[in-house]
């Protein structure tokens, strides 16, 4: 038989060896990847990238604007409602004013350092690509190490919310692993911001055929968690800082029977449209 | 001279793959590029050749996108030599073998793909989700193979010189 001449004892042999190869590199090169990239990966990261960032640019730009005509609608509607609004701007803005100038008092007296919020550095970045396969969520960026970047350094949207951490980084291009991607560790150590100024610790992690693409878990059973909260960055983790939007609560559901809760989080993000971010250079702040 | 053809056709699938087929609206219905480039690499230029262009750009796409190293790689290392393979069964390579092959393999692709990354706790995923999306994108690659064959044939075709010619490139005729 034909197939007989491909498929001989000899071939399925190196197969089997390509197998276990594979396996084996994966183990190496799935811890290597959080420390240093080699400088070959690197060279071939950057090559890609560029060349990529030359087909991605215009066409999210394009893309962008397509969308953009598409909520044309709403953003007139928007618009009459924000000008309803803004009838009570001023009054607000005198409110807000009275509010800081307290708040400096007070912190002051308390002797509080102003928010780590003020003082990141940020690295713009362009999104050049996207990871083609349909089982990781990963996206590539135009800054690498050049201008500081290194891996495990957060990187969060124009808006602020977050979008994920660095996980290989090229001198001119990084990839960077999304919250929502199933394989970003253990997940990301969150706050639920309840009512009742009682934060409520759990971990966020990426969720695969879930109501949301993010999912809380280990929720304590009578943590007062509602629908429309807002879910922080807890900053118990070396790599995440405090006060990073995450998302907001879209469902509550059964934990461990009797132990913990688990959410549904609605990523603030738009991970499917991100044409820049920017990334938390730490170390480099006051 | 065709193997640089080759690989820059294998290479430019990857960057579209990874770039136009991944914005809103597209990235639900887009093919897998690189691998109905492949099957078509293989059934014109054989199994040695797909191997190989295979194993490098799936080295490319392991290193900028992937988690580790060797799973896009062997995917379509392997792609591109079973692909022939599958080919070479019959006298005549035609559209229909070409289809029938991307589909297969495309089903195959995405379930070591899956199922490596599962096995390696790189992702939790579901067997209807992994069994849902590898259907659906046998029906998207078989659909863009059907689209880009009598392109790519002409272009992947290697030229032969005829030794009766004065010196100029001949097409191939298979």
């Amino acid at each position: 038989m034909r197939v007989s001449r491909w498929i001989t004892s000899r071939r399925l042999f190196v197969l089997l060896v390509a197998v276990i190869v594979v396996i084996a590199a994966a183990g190496v090169t799935a811890r290597a990847r959080g420390a240093r990239t080699a400088w070959p990966l690197r060279v071939v990261m950057d090559v890609q990238n560029t060349v990529s960032g030359w087909l991605y640019r215009p066409a999210a730009w394009l893309s962008g604007v397509m969308s953009g005509l598409h909520d044309l609608r709403t953003l007139y509607q928007e618009n009459a409602a924000l000008k309803k609004q803004l009838l009570s701007y001023s009054a607000l803005q005198a409110q807000l004013q009275l509010a800081q100038e307290e708040n400096v008092q007070l912190s002051k007296m308390v002797g509080f350092k102003t928010s780590n919020a003020n003082h990141w550095t940020l690295a713009p970045a362009h999104v050049v690509g996207r990871d083609p396969s349909s089982w990781r969520a990963t996206l590539t960026i135009d800054a690498g190490t050049a201008v500081g970047v290194q891996v495990n350094m957060p990187v969060i949207s124009p808006e602020g919310a977050l979008v994920g951490k660095v996980i290989a980084a090229g001198r001119l291009s990084s990839t960077v692993s999304l919250i929502t991607d199933a394989q970003s560790g253990d997940g990301v150590s969150a706050l639920v911001l309840a009512d009742n100024n009682s934060p409520v610790f759990g971990i966020v992690t990426g969720s695969e055929g879930g109501p949301t693409p993010l999912s809380m878990q280990f929720l304590s059973a009578v943590a007062n968690v509602k629908v429309g909260q807002s879910v922080v960055t807890s900053g118990y983790s070396d790599i995440f800082p405090k006060g990073i939007l995450i998302g907001t609560v879209k469902q509550v559901g059964q934990g461990m029977p009797g132990l913990t809760r688990d959410a549904a989080v609605q990523p603030a993000a738009d991970l499917d449209n991100l044409q820049d971010v920017f990334v938390i250079l730490r170390g480099q702040g006051s | 001279m065709s193997a640089v053809k080759a690989f820059l056709c294998v290479w430019l699938a990857l960057v579209v793959d990874a770039t136009w087929f991944q914005l809103p609206g597209i990235q639900g219905a887009a093919p897998n590029l690189v691998l109905v480039t492949l099957v078509i690499l293989a059934s014109v230029q054989g199994a040695r050749r797909a191997l190989i262009m295979g194993v490098l750009v799936g080295l490319i796409e392991d290193a900028v996108y992937g988690p580790f190293l060797g799973l896009d790689s062997l995917a379509y290392g392997a792609v591109g030599y079973f692909a022939a393979v599958l080919v070479e069964q019959f006298l005549h390579r035609n559209l229909l073998v070409t289809f029938l092959a991307t589909c297969v393999l495309t089903f195959a692709q995405e379930w070591f793909d899956a199922g490596l990354t599962y096995m390696l706790g790189m992702a939790a995923l579901g067997l209807r989700s992994v069994l849902a999306a590898s259907l659906w994108h046998m029906l998207v690659n078989g659909l863009a193979l059907l689209v880009l064959y009598p392109l790519l044939r002409v272009w992947l075709t290697p030229r032969r010189r005829s030794r009766y010619s004065d010196g100029a490139e001949q097409p191939n005729a298979s």
